[in-house]
């Protein structure tokens, strides 16, 4: 098989894969802080007990997170050679400063938290946890920093072939790499608080420890809500940027082929790569037009003029991204942005009732709000990874180019299948350790 | 000194750092499905390497980051080349990483020899892959001259790379049995004599890799790399030998002395290599051809002269917390 079709499907396994537990540690990690803050300095038993019980989830999606983690780093040399020795000059510096900025803090000083219970202050562990969640936005920030340079390219030149650093204070404070943080940054809150919400409801449908997961469910919702409203800003901030600076993502977003003024929004759709055109479309009028720049009469470039233009600029080629994996995942994401947002406040209204501990139809569906956030975030990367295909560093390298040369398929096929055999193994321990912790009677929550 | 040959240095002291501190969880980690007669001896040896085995990772991890930074090339040339070796050590790595973390929470005693099997295993994958790896860059490896590896996964194997494996693996058996045996106090059976065999095994092996390192590498053929590599069975024997009476924290620091000679011996005999080329000497992998640019190195040089002191000194701050006896044994805490 191909050697590049199947290394973009191990670097999409990979990176989704470890991806499902990175929101979790960062947005968790604040949480877990904050709860411990409280206690430590109100001396409140509540805020102890929910340190605790969240610590110990949190303690197992780490893990998985650190040991998926290393992976990433390997595979742009493994995989990706062409790429590596291209933008290495650029792409290395922002990983290595992550490592030593951020991974040692945080692997350092989990360790002391976890294990430095009978030894240190709790003004040193809460110190401690802090310094985890603090670390792993740092962490957060480096990658996003990394990764934008492969969506907008900024703060180097190409010097012999391949891209050079010419401004580092241009590459950290790049636009894209800060509207794309507060948008990872948004969304793991959001994926930490449904995750609270949704533990906390099986906790209050199996009727233990009520009050202390009543309140920790509330606290869920209310910022939950809080942080949705602010993924939705971020959200709002990227697009307009996308528009400008990769005007092909946003036209794939809508599959919108011709070149239109008050362009429509489609809610759903058929699309035919093919002949480049819907079959179908449920639409609201004027609404990509606003969503892409602000106003509902503008004009939004279609991806057949894009692809007649970048065909001028960069050569003879198809620059066309995978329209419909795009389009339906761009609609997922916020699909389950918007239904996270209705289950709270569908929460929050049965909440000033305080009988709605026993309102057995909402809890369980806020069991399901733990999946919700998942389905986002891998959708929201895929519209951004797929979205700029078929470049690997936006206009200035394809993921053709990039693929290492001395690789066969029969390599990457077999450790494809390893790393898949592998992930599922680890999804399947991991959602039993996590069920287990979840379940023990509050024996674990009391103690 | 220009920034290209600190980066090597950097590189190689990443390495040092890293060996040393994660060889601790290696021997540890090897011990734990063989030495654990009871469940209370286990959860001795998981303790000993539990809190800090995640940040001695971080080390493996800053070096790939570190070669990719300051040497694109040498780390695109040598991860696409070693592929299946690498992929290999990602599994060992992720089972190792697992196995530590979930033991603890696994309750039955199927599960709990399932992940010892898995700490065992990755231990022993880990440094066995690196070790081979390493010896490779110095022994050389087909290379083009576009920089492209251009031999299979046998290509890495050799006598001197194999020996130096098993060599790595002996000495990593006997680096974790004395930081055991100082941090359990004999507590445990059988450290004393795996800590007696495996330094035995450590300096035949060595001495027969440095024989084979004669006829495969250039290590004795310059004068700094043949110093550091009988330099380094000096070291070990004396290590070795105070062992034999009483191991004290004496002998931990004969241990990274021996890590750090065996590397300088490596890398100087590499100088100004990165990775040598078997096809032909004008392909080698050199500091100044496999680099950033002078304006990248010169970044990230502000950067890590910043940033490690800090790091070094945290990290040591937390050997010195853990290396107190744990007032409550340890059992109040859920991990």
């Amino acid at each position: 098989m191909d050697v590049e079709i199947l290394s973009r499907i191990q670097f999409a396994v990979n990176t989704i894969f470890h991806f499902l537990f990175v929101p979790l540690t960062i947005g968790l990690s604040i949480y877990v802080a904050v709860f411990e803050t409280i206690a430590y300095v109100k001396k409140d038993a509540t805020y102890e007990k929910l340190a605790r019980f969240f610590g110990k989830l949190f303690i197992i999606n780490y893990a998985v997170g650190v040991v998926t983690g290393i992976v990433q780093e390997f595979q742009f040399g493994m995989n990706w050679s062409g790429y590596s020795r291209y933008v290495g000059d650029v792409f290395g510096a922002p990983l290595a400063i992550e490592a030593l900025s951020a991974f040692f803090l945080e692997s350092t000083f989990l360790g002391v938290w976890i294990f430095g219970k009978d030894r240190l202050s709790k003004r040193t562990l809460t110190i401690s946890i802090w310094l985890v969640a603090i670390a792993s936005n740092i962490s957060a920030y480096w990658i996003i920093i990394a990764n934008s340079f492969m969506q907008d390219p900024v703060g180097y030149k190409i010097k012999d072939g391949r891209a050079v650093m010419t401004d580092f204070f241009a590459l950290i404070t790049s636009v894209h790499a800060r509207i794309q943080f507060f948008h990872t940054f948004t969304a793991s809150l959001v994926t930490a608080a449904c995750f609270i919400i949704g533990v906390s409801a099986y906790k209050l449908l199996k009727q233990h420890s009520v009050e202390l997961f009543s309140h920790a469910f509330k606290i869920g919702i209310i910022t939950c809500i809080i942080a949705v409203f602010g993924v939705a800003l971020a959200g709002d901030m990227q697009g307009k940027y996308v528009v400008k600076t990769q005007p092909m993502k946003m036209a794939a977003v809508e599959a919108l082929w011709k070149t239109e003024k008050s362009a429509d929004f489609s809610i759903v759709a058929g699309i035919n790569e093919e002949k480049e055109e819907k079959t179908f479309a449920l639409q609201v009028p004027g609404l990509l037009s606003f969503l892409a720049t602000g106003n509902f009469d503008a004009e939004v470039l279609g991806i057949k003029d894009i692809q007649a233009k970048d065909v001028q600029q960069y050569g003879k080629g198809n620059y066309i991204p995978p329209v419909t994996i795009v389009f339906w995942s761009f609609r997922f994401m916020i699909g389950m942005a918007g239904l996270m947002l209705l289950v709270c406040l569908l929460a929050l209204f049965h909440m000033k009732n305080k009988k709605f501990v026993n309102t057995k139809w909402l809890l369980k569906l806020s069991i399901f709000m733990i999946f919700l956030p998942y389905i986002s975030n891998s959708c929201g990367w895929i519209v951004t990874e797929v979205g700029r295909q078929p470049w690997i560093v936006y206009g200035l390298l394809t993921v053709k180019q990039a693929v290492s040369k001395n690789i066969s398929g029969g390599m990457v096929l077999f450790s494809l299948i390893g790393f898949i055999l592998l992930y599922t193994a680890i999804t399947v321990v991991t959602i039993v350790l996590m069920t287990k912790t979840v379940k023990q009677e509050d024996k674990g929550v009391e103690a | 000194m220009n920034l290209n040959i600190l980066w090597f240095i950097l590189v190689a002291t990443l390495f040092c750092v890293y060996f040393f501190l994660d060889g601790m969880d290696f021997g540890i980690g090897m011990l734990i499905p063989f030495l654990g007669k009871e469940e209370k001896e286990n959860k001795k040896m998981i303790y000993a390497i539990g809190p800090t085995w995640g940040a001695n990772e971080v080390w493996l991890i800053t070096a790939g980051g570190a070669m990719f930074a300051s040497f694109p090339n040498w780390y695109a040339t040598m991860f696409s080349g070693f592929y299946i070796a690498l992929f290999l050590l990602l599994v060992a790595l992720i089972i190792r990483g697992i196995s530590i973390e979930f033991r603890e929470k696994s309750s039955s005693d199927m599960g709990k020899k399932v992940y010892n099997i898995g700490i065992g295993l990755g231990n022993f994958l880990v440094p066995l892959l690196l070790v081979v790896a390493i010896a490779c860059l110095v022994r050389g490896v087909p290379i083009d001259k576009s920089m492209e590896f251009t031999g299979n996964l046998l290509s890495l194997f050799s006598p001197f790379t194999l020996l130096a494996g098993i060599t790595g693996i002996a000495f990593f058996l006997y680096h974790g049995a004395v930081i055991l045996e100082v941090k359990v106090k004999g507590e445990i059976d059988k450290v004393k004599e795996v800590a007696n065999i495996a330094g035995i095994a450590a300096i035949a092996g060595l001495i027969l890799t440095l024989i084979t390192a004669f006829f495969e590498t250039n290590i004795f053929t310059k004068p700094v790399s043949a110093i550091f590599a009988l330099l380094s069975v000096l070291v070990l024997v004396i290590s070795y030998l105070m062992s034999r009476k009483q191991i004290r924290i004496w002998n931990i620091v004969l241990n990274a002395c021996y890590v750090i000679t065996t590397i300088i011996a490596v890398f100087s005999a590499m100088f100004p290599n990165v990775m040598v080329s078997s096809t032909k000497k004008a392909y080698d992998l050199t500091i100044y051809n496999a680099s950033s640019s002078h304006y990248t190195l010169s970044v990230i040089s502000v950067i890590t002269v910043t940033l490690l002191p800090i790091v070094i000194g945290y990290t040591i701050w937390t050997y010195y917390v853990f290396s107190k006896k744990s007032t409550g044994n340890g059992q109040d805490i859920e991990y």
